[in-house]
């Protein structure tokens, strides 16, 4: 009989897990993994520090080109997906391409969010949620004096992790979105500003971003408070929003992310979903919640491929993690934890 | 060491345009100082539908063989890419189309064909061919702007290029190909960011020579013409035709003629009769064409005439694989014919050395008055480099032995010590002479007495004794010095990747030196037994299955010889000498 | 118009005689050391007769004469006249000629082939050096027989002949060379017999002077292997001159005659036309 064709689209922790979990359930299967990434699955909290080294992109890479190898994965880097046609059982790709499958595991993880008021200004915006952005940040990194931070979440204040050691001017303009996915509460949000004063930061406190501009090589961010910074980079970094681009209009059912039950089902027979991208319904909660982080994300991912292989499983809300700056502890639940402190 | 040396190849169908970007890329990285090689694969059936290839290796340093295997690989045609991508190198990088005309499946398309390790990139080929010149057949030139912008190879010195190319045409072609280029180019520097290795940066300013871009053929051609060729005749056969259709070109300006024999037969019994009346001569052909030139090889050798016949070599036998290469006429070149007819055989092995050793053939031919057969082949015919052309000694151009004044009467065929006799040129009134495929005395008589014929079959190998004595360079060593493991002696288009293999085996610490005559008759045997006493194994690589160059060589050398003989229908590539290499010192250690 | 005008010459002719009206002409000038090796009575000796004495008729110098020929008994040729001479391979005189004629045009160049090596082996070539037009003569010794070989079938050898190949007679149908050539395009295009070397002599000189290519056919007995097709009393017979109102330059008229059984004599075709170095200069010229 011909084997199936398992499609994961995403290669980030949930994608690789799911591959991996797949392979070994059906050692004949065909397995092909779609990323629009053009690099090789980086963990995310390595890229900060990958602005800082003199590192080459694919060094970080988690797994090396033989790991797909062995594990007989079809990968295709640098291929975003157009749409997916349920009812066909296909993926276009956005250069033409239409795949078949049997089963679809959608792992497409999340990406940088902008705030709509940001929206208007996108163009002059800096996005930090990939290794393309990575790479092109590096590439800016010697040409960069003055640093704004729009928001603060967990990523922005590991930028700083890069920024800091290099001498950079760094502002933070925080709003409601700063500091996500912290758990926050008025007083942990004081804690954490004073925290980054002590380390250097320009931190300015409950303001609203009303224009960014460009004005030569420069941009201006003014705010609803008055405050006028200038700047050579402007980093959008207001947490992060499921990657569904391509689901649009798909007749799947999707809120914030892919919505799943507990097995990760997904709303259309033979279709799961896994990671930063799946929002499913906790029995302990009763509610579908998205969530964020590397565990995550590995946990979800072996329990969609093992569902996806027949098994019926179903999957827990992960721990959160810890962010340690200046001795302060605050809880994350994107990430295993980190800190700031070691920088210093 | 080089800095640089990359391996890029476009792979089309026929009418894409593919071997078109490659020729510009090669031209346009030659202004810029790197040295290239460019070699195209088509089907035989040229003009009709089928995969071409063009592939080019780029380097600091001169580059005589093809690449093995290929860092960027841009598909102008998925389906024939698929079976290309098996030479890509792990870490090697795809450019392909990403708006096709409509939706392909998945077993049309390169994308999902990738190793893990490799890089791929999507350029709407078509659509920015489209959108910048109205019409989709400059999907070629958005493919090298790809490349351009890709590998951050100077746009500017492309366009010039591509102005050189397309500015002479009517219309705005220039404006129209440019237009294409600049969209395939800012896309990339736009919407791509390149994530792989593939680089050209240099750190040593790359030195720019007087290159001449020209395939073996063109090479071939000029240096007939500056040796003075005035005569030519051919019949059409891959892959030589080329010769002849520049030679059609070129020699009538100059006063020359160019006939299209009826078959090969004709041609060379023209060139014969030309090359007697004293004009320099030629006939370029394949293995197949000298098949059917044979009996005249023969009657040029007994009649002593100076004739130079070209044999680009094809896959054989019979008419065999005619697009593709391979060295397995030898043996032919050096005895066909009936009885004993020796003649000399040159292989030049490279593009600059088809330019000077067509010159030097036609100079041996008429001071030794024999036929001279260049064996070059498919790849060096069609594979393009940019050649820094040696100048041609004047003296050259002139080398009949006429006979002196007061000589009338004397025949053709005079006994002389070095074997050559005089010759007096048709026109000359006192000195007329017959000649005949016939064995003749001193008087030009048809002789069939033993003593005169064994004088004469004794003259007429004797002279070619001279010409090694004089004209004929010694071979030339490469490689590590005095005693060696191993000793590789390669000849013709062979001997650029057996250098490359050498130099690069004793850059990793083995013991091997190779040696190269491009003169394969007469040979210096001294030579060639002194290089033989400094190897511990012998190694002869070559593109036939017999080990031509192996059976030749050990009639005048008492070693085993190791062949590595491959009829694989593409170059030697240096790696596949340098396993070798590496397996047979390995072997003694 | 047909102006080669014909003349009776003896049924026999003695070669002393010959030779010794040749010497008092001065043609000697054009005979080389060596006595050609035919058999007596060949007609050849006719043929070269004739040439020679169109050679010495239009004053061609012997250093710029190049002759040149195939195998069999005509290949011998060269060895008898006084130029500069070549002995081709067989069937390959054509070519050889063409290429001596197209890279030196200021040289006479004269073809002789027999009837077995222009008709059989050299066969491919003869419609080639006819529609390239070279101007070099080309003279066919036709005897009907493969002389050298010892008298085998020719390519113009009569249907049913016995001869040593063919002892139950030849099944092929012999060739007209005539409608070769004129079916491909020669300018010139005559035929001669051996036994009336007078007239020979004459379509001799006008095919030299003809600029182009020009084909002679010579119709000649081989006494020693043919007893019965081209013997010379029979060829006495079948021979005529052209008729009187024949019209060489009607190309239709001289196919016409050309396909005759009859063995017509005399010019059959005749025109103007730029000869292959002529064509390849104005070209030249006009590529600049």
């Amino acid at each position: 009989m011909a084997g199936n064709h398992y499609v994961i689209i995403g290669n980030g922790a949930a994608g690789n897990k799911a591959a991996e979990t797949l392979r070994k359930g059906d050692p004949e299967g065909r397995i092909t993994v779609i990323s629009a990434e053009p690099v090789h699955f980086i963990h995310r909290h390595r890229l900060a520090g990958f602005l800082a080294e003199e590192a080459n992109i694919a060094d970080l890479a988690v797994h090396p080109p033989s790991w797909y190898e062995e594990l007989n994965l079809r990968l295709r880097l640098n291929q975003p997906v157009e749409r997916v046609d349920f009812e066909d059982k296909s993926i276009l790709l956005a250069h033409r391409e239409r795949i078949k499958y049997d089963k679809l595991l959608i792992c497409s993880g999340a990406k940088h969010r902008i705030p709509e008021y940001l929206s208007h200004f996108e163009k002059l915006l800096t996005k930090f949620s990939n290794g393309k952005h990575a790479i092109e940040l590096k590439s800016m990194m010697p040409g960069i004096k003055r640093v704004t931070i729009l928001g603060g979440d967990a990523i922005g204040l590991q930028l700083l992790n890069a920024f800091l050691p290099a001498g950079k001017d760094v502002t933070m303009i925080m709003d409601e979105y700063r500091f996500w996915p912290l758990e926050s509460d008025a007083g942990s949000m004081d804690r954490l500003a004073r925290a980054l004063e002590a380390k250097g930061v320009k931190v300015v406190r409950n303001d609203h971003v009303t224009e960014v501009e460009k004005r030569g090589e420069t941009k201006v961010v003014s705010t609803r408070g008055g405050v006028k910074v200038e700047s050579d980079v402007v980093l959008v970094c207001s947490g992060m929003v499921p990657c569904l681009d391509f689901l649009a209009d798909s007749g799947i059912d999707t809120q914030m992310g892919v919505l799943v039950d507990d097995k990760l089902r997904a709303s259309v027979e033979d279709v799961w979903a896994a990671g930063e991208c799946a929002q499913m319904y906790y029995e302990e909660i009763k509610d579908y919640r998205c969530q964020t982080g590397y565990q995550n994300a590995v946990r979800k991912g072996e329990k969609a491929a093992l569902n996806a292989l027949g098994a019926d499983e179903s999957a827990k809300l992960c721990e959160p993690g810890k962010l340690v700056v200046g001795g302060e502890e605050f809880i994350t639940y994107g990430w295993k934890g980190f800190t700031l402190d070691e920088t210093s | 060491m080089r800095q640089v040396d990359l391996t890029i190849e476009i792979c089309g169908s026929s009418g894409d345009g593919t071997l078109a970007v490659g020729e510009i890329l090669v031209n346009t990285l030659s202004d810029l100082g790197y040295r290239a090689l460019s070699f195209d694969v088509y089907p035989a059936e040229i003009r009709g539908f089928g995969k071409c290839v063009a592939h080019c290796r780029v380097s600091d340093k001169p580059v005589y063989s093809v690449g093995r295997s290929v860092d960027a690989l841009v598909s102008l045609n998925d389906p024939y890419s698929i079976e290309q991508l098996a030479t890509l190198k792990p870490g090697g990088v795809v450019l392909f189309d990403s708006w096709p005309l409509r939706e392909v499946s998945e077993e049309s398309c390169v994308a999902g064909r990738l190793g893990p390790g490799m890089y791929l990139y999507g350029v709407p080929f078509g659509e920015l061919s489209q959108r910048s010149t109205h019409g989709a057949r400059s999907r070629n030139l958005v493919a090298l702007g790809a490349i351009a912008g890709l590998f951050d190879i100077d746009a500017e010195a492309f366009e010039a290029g591509l102005d050189r190319k397309f500015g002479g045409k009517k219309g705005n072609v220039a404006q129209t190909v440019k237009a294409a280029f600049r969209a395939g180019h800012d896309y990339v520097k736009e919407k791509l960011l390149k994530v792989d290795p593939v680089s050209f940066a240099v750190k040593e300013e790359l030195e720019k020579k007087d290159f001449q871009i020209m395939n073996g053929n063109q090479a071939a051609a000029r240096g007939a013409i500056e040796a003075g060729c005035r005569f030519y005749a051919g019949y059409p056969i891959t892959p030589a035709t080329k010769i002849m259709e520049i030679l059609s070109a070129k020699l009538p300006p100059l006063g020359g003629r160019v006939v299209q024999a009826e078959d090969e037969i004709s041609a060379i019994g023209m060139v014969t009769g030309a090359a007697m009346m004293g004009t320099r001569a030629m006939t370029a052909t394949s293995g197949p064409g000298v098949c059917l030139m044979t009996e005249f090889i023969g009657y040029n050798v007994m009649t002593e005439n100076p004739v130079v016949i070209v044999d680009s070599q094809r896959g054989g036998p019979a008419t065999g694989l005619p697009t593709k290469t391979e060295q397995s006429d030898l043996l032919l070149a050096l005895f066909s014919g009936n009885g004993d007819a020796p003649r000399i055989v040159v292989a030049p092995t490279s593009v600059e050395e088809c330019h000077y050793w067509t010159s030097e053939a036609f100079y041996l031919a008429e001071k030794y008055q024999t036929p001279v057969i260049l064996l070059m082949d498919l790849f060096l015919s069609t594979c393009k480099t940019n050649a820094v052309l040696s100048e041609l000694d004047k003296a050259k151009l002139s080398a009949n032995k006429s006979p002196s004044p007061g000589e009338e009467g004397v025949g053709r065929f005079k006994v002389t010590e070095d074997g050559v006799s005089p010759r007096a040129l048709p026109g000359t009134p006192g000195f007329e002479w017959t000649v005949s495929g016939l064995e003749q005395n001193e008087l030009d008589s048809p002789s069939y007495y033993a003593n005169v014929h064994t004088e004469m079959t004794e003259k007429r190998a004797r002279k070619l004794m001279t010409a090694l004595q004089n004209d004929v360079p010694r071979p030339e060593r490469f490689g590590a010095k005095g005693k060696v493991k191993l000793g590789v002696m390669g000849w013709g288009s062979t001997m650029g990747a057996v250098i490359e293999a050498v130099e690069r085996a004793n850059e990793a610490g083995l013991s091997a030196a190779a040696l190269k005559q491009v003169v394969l008759n007469p040979l210096h045997v001294e030579d060639i037994e002194k290089f033989v006493d400094d190897c511990e194994k012998i190694l002869v690589p070559e593109l036939n299955y017999s080990g031509q160059f192996a059976r030749w060589l050990s009639m005048h050398v008492n070693k085993p010889i190791h062949g590595l003989n491959m009829v694989k229908c593409s170059p030697l590539t240096y790696l596949d000498v340098l396993e070798e290499i590496e397996r047979l010192i390995t072997e003694t250690s | 118009m047909n102006d080669i005008k014909t003349e009776k010459v003896p049924e026999v002719f003695y070669l002393d005689e010959e030779i010794k009206a040749v010497k008092e002409k001065g043609v000697l000038d054009y005979r080389s050391k060596r006595l050609p090796v035919w058999c007596p009575g060949c007609g050849y000796f006719g043929i070269q007769t004739a040439i020679v004495g169109a050679m010495k008729d239009l004053g061609v110098k012997t250093h710029e004469l190049v002759v040149v020929s195939g195998i069999g008994c005509t290949g011998r040729y060269p060895f008898f006249v006084r130029g500069y001479g070549i002995h081709a391979l067989h069937g390959r005189a054509l070519p050889v000629a063409t290429g001596a004629k197209v890279a030196r045009p200021d040289l006479t160049v004269l073809a002789v082939t027999g009837d077995g090596d222009c008709l059989g082996i050299g066969a491919g070539h003869l419609p080639h050096a006819a529609r390239r037009n070279v101007d070099i003569t080309c003279v066919l010794f036709d005897n009907g027989i493969y002389g050298l070989t010892k008298g085998q079938t020719s390519p113009t050898t009569p249907a049913a002949q016995v001869t040593n190949s063919h002892p139950y007679g030849s099944p092929d149908r012999p060739l007209k060379p005539l409608m070769t050539v004129l079916a491909a395009g020669a300018t010139f295009v005559a035929r001669g017999f051996a036994g009336r070397p007078k007239d020979l002599r004459v379509i001799m000189r006008e095919a030299i002077l003809h600029k182009g290519f020009s084909f002679v056919h010579v119709l000649s007995p081989c006494v020693t292997f043919d007893k019965v097709n081209y013997l010379y009393p029979r060829l006495e017979e079948l021979v005529m001159p052209l008729p009187k109102r024949h019209d060489y330059a009607d190309y239709h008229m001289a196919v016409e005659r050309a396909m005759d059984d009859e063995l017509f004599l005399g010019l059959f075709y005749k025109t103007e036309e730029p000869s292959f170095s002529e064509k390849l200069d104005d070209y030249a010229g006009r590529s600049g």
